[in-house]
C-alpha cells in the first residue's frame, strides 16, 4: 500500500506540475497584456504603470516569471490578484466551497440516478423501461449544460415560481431568517444548479453503467449465481460488484469535467463560485488567478483519479496484488 | 434514416442563404420590431435588435455545423496521424506519443478551450475550428493505434510485410481501410459533441462572437428575455439538441451496421 | 428401478438474427438413475451444454426457448412447469450445476467464503454463522486445506483445480441429489484434471450422487462413466452402458469418435477427428442428421431419419445400420 501511495503521489506531482507549466504558457505566451486596460486610461500615469510592472515582476524575462510562479506555489503563495487587489487564495476562500458544495451535490445526483437507471435498464435489456430511458439519456445527453438551466430557470423559477435562480441565498431574508429556514434557504438555491450539472451527467453515467452491467450479465459468473438458486435480486448484487468497477473510473474523471462545467452553471445561476471566478480572471488577464484557477484543476484531476484508484482497489480485489 | 437527418441537416445549412427570409443581420425595425412573437412574416419571431430569428437560426445552422464537421476533420487528421506513428513505430516513440496523449486527456477540454479561446480573442472563425480540432484529437489517436496495434498481428499485414512492402505503403494501403470503420463511428459522434462544445463556447461569449450568429450565442441572447420572450433561448436550444441528437444517432446506427466488431 | 431425473421430448431452441431458428436440442429424452454415472458425449455444438443448462432452466430467455412439449422430471415432477420460487429451490438444491471455466464462473470481487455462504443460506440455513461452519465442512469435504483461510480469498487467489473445487463445494452445499458437471476438467492442466475426477467419483460414493457428466473426450467417459449417451445435432445418436458402447459402438459417429480419441502411443493428440464439419444447428441435414459425414450412407439415410433402434433396451442407436447390419461399409 505504501509503494502504491508513493508511486500515485509522484504521478499527482507530475500532473499538477503539467497543468500548471501549461496554463503559465499559455497565458505568457497570449497577446495582450493585463495592464493594457491601464494604459488606455489617462488617468494613470506612465510612472504607475511601470510600478506595477516591477510589482508583479512583469518586466523580467518569462523563465524568471516561471521560476518564481513556482517556486511561490510551492510555499504556499499563490500570488496577490491584479484586478481584485486581494491575494488570490483569499478569493478562492470565498467561491471554492461554493463550487465544492454545488460539484458535491451534482455528482449526488448523477451517480444516484446514473447508476440506478443504467443498471436497471441493464438487467432488462429492450424492456419498455430500457427504452424509454434510453430515449431520455439519449435526449438528454445532446442537451448543452447552460440551456437546461435556462429552461429549469424558465419552468422551475418563472412559470412555476417553486424555486430561486440566483445566488447562493437570498440577500434580502437569510440573514433574518432562523437555522432550519436558511438551511432551507441554502438548499433551494442548490437545486436547480446541481440538477442541471448532475441530471446531462446522469445520462452518460447511466449510458455507461448499462453497458457495463449488460457486459456483466454475459458473464459465467452470473450463470452460476442463478446456478445456485439465488433470488434474481441476489443475482443482481453479483452483476453490480463487478459492473460498477467501470463506473468508478468514470467517477474519477467527472470531478474535473465538473469544475470545468461549472463556468456554465455558475453563469447560468450567478453562483458565485470558482468556475465564474476563473472566467472573468481570464477576460481581465489577471493572470494569478488564472495559472491559480489552473492549478486548481490540476489538483482536481488528481484527486479525481487518486479516489478511482482507492476505491477501484476496495472494490477490485484484483487490483491489490497487482504491485 | 440518420444519414437522410444529418444529409438535411447540410443542406438545410447550405441553403441557408436561400431558405432565410432576412439577412441574418439586419435590424429591421428597431423601434416597432423588437422581441415580435412568432407570426407570418416572421416565424420565429424576433429578437431584440428586432433580427429576424429564423434566418438567424438557419445560418447559425450554417456555422456550426461548418465549425464542427471542419473541427472534426482537423481532429481526425492528426489523431489518425499520430495513431498510425504510434501505433507501426512502437517502441520508445510509440510509448512517448501514448503518454502524451494520457497527459492531454487529464486535462479537461472544456477548461483548456476557454483558457486558450479567452485569451486569444481576436482569432476568428478559423483559429476557432483549429483550436476545436487540436484540443480534440487524443481520442481518435488511441484509437487508430489500437485498431494498428491489432491489425499489425493479422495475416495480410504480415505477408505485405513479408512482400517488403515499405511500412508507410503497408500504412496507407492495407491497415488504414481496415481502421476507417472505428474512425468513421467515433468521428459522426465527435460533430455532435463538437456541436455542444462550440455553443457552450458562444454562450459563454468566446466561440462564435456577435454579430455573427450562432446557436450558443444566440441562447445568450436570449437569456436576458426569459421572462418576457422565452422563446429567444428555447427555439436555438432545440436546434442545438435536434441535431447533436441526430448524430448520436447517426453514430450509433454507424457502430451498429459498419463496425465490425459489435456484429 | 425408477429414475431420478427423466428427461423427455425436451427441445431448446433460439432465435437467431435474420429471423433463423437454432434447434440446439431437438427432442432429447435421457435418463439419470440414483447413484449412477451418465456421460453425455458430443462434439461441440451437438447440443450438449444447452441440454444442460436447459436441465435448469438457465437458457437466456429470448432468444432461447424451451419447447412447454418437454419434460424435466425429477422424482416424477416436472421442473419445466415450476414456478420462479420452486426453481430456486432446486437449482443449487436437488439438482446442483459446475461448469467449464471455474475461473469465470466464480464472481471475481466476492470472498470464496461469502460466495460459498451464500448458497449455503439460500438452501435452508439462513444462519450466518451455521452457515460458516458448513463453507468450512464442504471445503475440508473436495480437499482443501487450511479451508479457514481460503474463506477470505478471491478466485484470483487459487489454482485453476482449486477453482473447481471451490464450485464443487458450492455445488455441494445445497445437499444435491444430481451433480450436472459440464465439461468440469476441460479448462485444467491433465495432472489436476484427474485429481478432479477422482475428487468427483469419491463424492458421487460417499453422497450416493447421480452425476450427468457432459464432455467431448470419450476416454474421459469411458474412465468414469456407467452409462454413456453420444449426443450429434441436438439429437441422442447412441447411448448404452459405458463398457458395451466402447466394445460395440453401434453407430458410425460413436465409431469415429472412438477412432478419434488420443492415445499413448499415437503423438498426434486428437487431431484425427470426424470428418466433415459439424452441421448448424439452423439447418440440420434431412434425413439421418448424420449421413453426409458418414461412410455407409444410402439411400434410405438420405430419405428418412431412424429412430432410437436396438435389439435390448439398454444399447439404443439412432442408425439404420440397426435394421439393415448387411449395409455396412467395409
Amino acid at each position: 500500500m505504501a509503494a502504491f501511495l508513493a508511486r500515485r503521489l509522484g504521478a499527482a506531482v507530475l500532473v499538477a506540475f503539467g497543468v500548471a507549466t501549461i496554463t503559465f504558457l499559455l497565458i505568457h505566451l497570449a497577446p495582450g497584456s493585463p495592464l493594457a486596460g491601464s494604459g488606455e486610461n489617462p488617468y494613470v500615469s506612465a510612472e504607475a504603470i511601470a510600478q506595477m510592472r516591477r510589482n508583479f515582476a512583469l518586466d523580467r524575462p518569462i523563465h524568471i516569471q516561471y521560476v518564481r510562479y513556482l517556486t511561490n506555489l510551492l510555499r504556499g503563495d499563490w500570488g496577490l490578484s491584479f484586478t481584485m487587489h486581494r491575494p488570490v487564495l483569499d478569493a478562492f476562500r470565498d467561491a471554492l466551497p461554493n463550487t465544492l458544495l454545488l460539484a458535491a451535490a451534482a455528482l449526488l445526483v448523477d451517480f444516484l440516478l446514473g447508476v440506478t437507471v443504467g443498471t436497471l435498464q441493464g438487467m432488462r435489456p429492450g424492456s419498455r423501461f430500457d427504452r424509454v430511458c434510453s430515449a431520455v439519456t439519449l435526449t438528454l445527453y445532446s442537451v448543452p449544460t447552460f440551456w437546461l438551466g435556462l429552461m429549469l430557470v424558465l419552468v422551475f423559477g418563472q412559470e412555476l415560481g417553486w424555486l430561486p435562480v440566483s445566488g447562493v441565498v437570498d440577500p434580502a431574508l437569510y440573514h433574518a431568517r432562523d437555522i432550519l429556514g436558511k438551511l432551507w434557504d441554502r438548499a433551494a438555491h442548490l437545486i436547480l444548479p446541481a440538477l442541471t450539472l448532475g441530471l446531462i451527467g446522469a445520462a452518460a453515467t447511466a449510458r455507461y453503467q448499462r453497458a457495463a452491467v449488460l457486459e456483466v450479465i454475459r458473464q459465467d459468473f452470473i450463470r452460476t449465481a442463478r446456478a445456485k438458486g439465488l433470488s434474481e435480486r441476489a443475482v443482481a448484487v453479483h452483476a453490480l460488484r463487478n459492473a460498477v468497477l467501470p463506473t468508478i473510473t468514470l467517477f474519477g474523471l467527472s470531478l474535473p469535467v465538473l469544475l470545468s462545467g461549472a463556468v456554465l452553471v455558475e453563469t447560468v445561476f450567478a453562483w458565485p463560485g470558482m468556475g465564474r471566478l476563473a472566467f472573468e480572471a481570464i477576460q481581465r488577464r489577471d493572470y494569478p488567478v488564472v495559472t491559480g484557477a489552473a492549478t486548481l484543476v490540476a489538483l482536481a484531476v488528481v484527486a479525481g483519479n487518486f479516489v478511482a484508484d482507492v476505491l477501484t482497489r476496495i472494490a477490485d480485489p484484483r487490483t491489490r496484488e497487482a504491485q | 434514416m440518420g444519414l437522410a437527418a444529418v444529409g438535411l441537416l447540410y443542406l438545410i445549412a447550405l441553403l441557408a442563404p436561400v431558405l432565410a427570409p432576412y439577412d441574418p443581420a439586419a435590424q429591421l425595425d428597431l423601434v416597432a420590431g423588437r422581441l415580435l412573437p412568432a407570426s407570418l412574416a416572421h416565424p420565429l419571431g424576433t429578437d431584440a435588435l428586432s433580427r429576424d430569428l429564423l434566418s438567424r437560426l438557419l445560418f447559425g445552422a450554417r456555422l456550426s455545423l461548418s465549425i464542427a464537421a471542419l473541427a472534426v476533420v482537423v481532429a481526425v487528421t492528426v489523431g489518425t496521424a499520430v495513431g498510425l506513428a504510434a501505433g507501426l513505430a512502437g517502441g520508445v516513440v510509440d510509448a512517448a506519443l501514448m503518454r502524451s496523449v494520457d497527459a492531454a486527456l487529464a486535462i479537461p477540454r472544456v477548461f483548456l478551450l476557454i483558457v486558450i479561446l479567452a485569451l486569444w480573442e481576436h482569432g476568428g472563425i478559423a483559429a476557432l475550428v483549429l483550436v476545436l480540432g487540436l484540443t480534440g484529437w487524443f481520442g481518435t489517436s488511441r484509437l487508430v493505434r489500437a485498431e494498428v496495434q491489432s491489425l499489425k498481428q493479422r495475416d495480410f499485414v504480415l505477408a505485405a510485410r513479408a512482400l517488403g512492402l515499405p511500412a508507410w505503403r503497408i500504412a496507407l494501403r492495407h491497415i488504414l481501410p481496415n481502421a476507417t470503420a472505428p474512425i468513421i463511428v467515433s468521428a459522426t459522434l465527435g460533430v455532435g459533441n463538437t456541436i455542444l462544445i462550440e455553443a457552450a463556447l458562444s454562450f459563454l461569449g468566446i466561440g462564435v462572437r456577435p454579430p455573427m450568429p450562432s446557436w450558443g450565442n444566440m441562447i445568450a441572447d436570449g437569456q436576458a428575455f426569459l421572462a418576457t420572450a422565452p422563446w429567444q433561448a428555447i427555439v436555438p436550444g432545440a436546434a442545438v439538441v435536434l441535431t447533436v441528437m441526430t448524430f448520436s444517432v447517426l453514430g450509433e446506427a454507424l457502430r451498429e451496421t459498419i463496425d465490425p466488431r459489435t456484429r | 428401478m425408477k429414475p431420478l431425473l427423466a428427461v423427455r421430448d425436451l427441445t431448446t431452441e433460439f432465435a437467431m438474427p435474420g429471423g433463423l431458428v437454432a434447434r440446439a436440442v431437438d427432442g432429447v429424452s435421457l435418463d439419470l438413475y440414483p447413484g449412477e454415472t451418465l456421460a453425455l458425449v458430443g462434439e461441440s455444438g451437438s447440443g450438449k451444454t444447452t441440454l444442460a443448462l436447459s436441465l435448469l432452466r438457465l437458457i437466456p430467455e429470448p432468444p432461447g426457448r424451451i419447447d412447454p412439449a418437454g419434460r424435466v422430471e425429477l422424482d416424477g415432477a416436472d421442473i419445466l412447469r415450476w414456478d420462479a420460487k420452486a426453481l430456486r429451490r432446486v437449482r443449487g438444491g436437488d439438482l446442483a450445476m459446475i461448469f467449464q471455466e471455474p475461473g469465470s464462473s466464480l464472481n471475481p470481487v466476492m470472498t470464496v467464503g461469502s460466495q460459498i455462504t451464500e448458497t449455503v443460506r439460500a438452501h435452508g440455513q439462513p444462519d450466518r454463522r451455521a452457515a460458516r461452519r458448513r463453507a468450512l465442512e464442504l471445503l475440508a469435504d473436495v480437499g482443501i486445506s487450511d479451508p479457514d483461510r481460503r474463506l477470505g480469498q478471491y478466485p484470483h487467489q487459487l489454482s485453476g483445480g482449486m477453482q473447481q473445487r471451490v464450485m464443487i463445494a458450492m455445488a455441494l452445499a445445497g445437499n444435491p441429489k444430481v451433480l450436472i458437471a459440464d465439461e468440469p476438467t476441460t479448462a485444467l492442466d491433465v495432472t489436476i484434471q484427474l485429481q478432479i475426477l477422482d475428487l468427483l467419483s469419491d463424492l458421487q460414493r460417499r453422497l450416493g450422487l447421480a452425476v450427468l457428466l457432459i464432455t467431448h473426450d470419450l476416454g474421459l467417459a469411458a474412465r468414469v462413466a456407467d452409462r454413456v449417451a453420444v449426443m450429434y445435432a441436438g439429437r441422442i445418436a447412441e447411448s448404452a452402458p459405458a463398457a458395451r458402447l466402447f466394445d460395440h459402438p453401434q453407430h458410425p459417429y460413436t465409431e469415429a469418435l472412438l477412432h478419434a480419441v488420443p492415445r499413448i502411443d499415437r503423438d498426434v493428440a486428437r487431431l484425427p477427428v470426424v470428418p466433415g464439419q459439424p452441421p448448424l444447428a439452423t439447418q440440420w441435414p434431412t434425413g439421418c442428421r448424420f449421413h453426409p459425414r458418414c461412410r455407409h450412407a444410402w439411400e434410405r439415410c438420405r430419405g428418412a431419419e431412424p429412430s432410437l433402434l436396438g435389439t435390448d433396451q439398454e444399447h439404443l442407436a439412432r442408425c439404420w445400420l440397426v435394421d439393415e447390419p448387411a449395409r455396412r461399409a467395409p
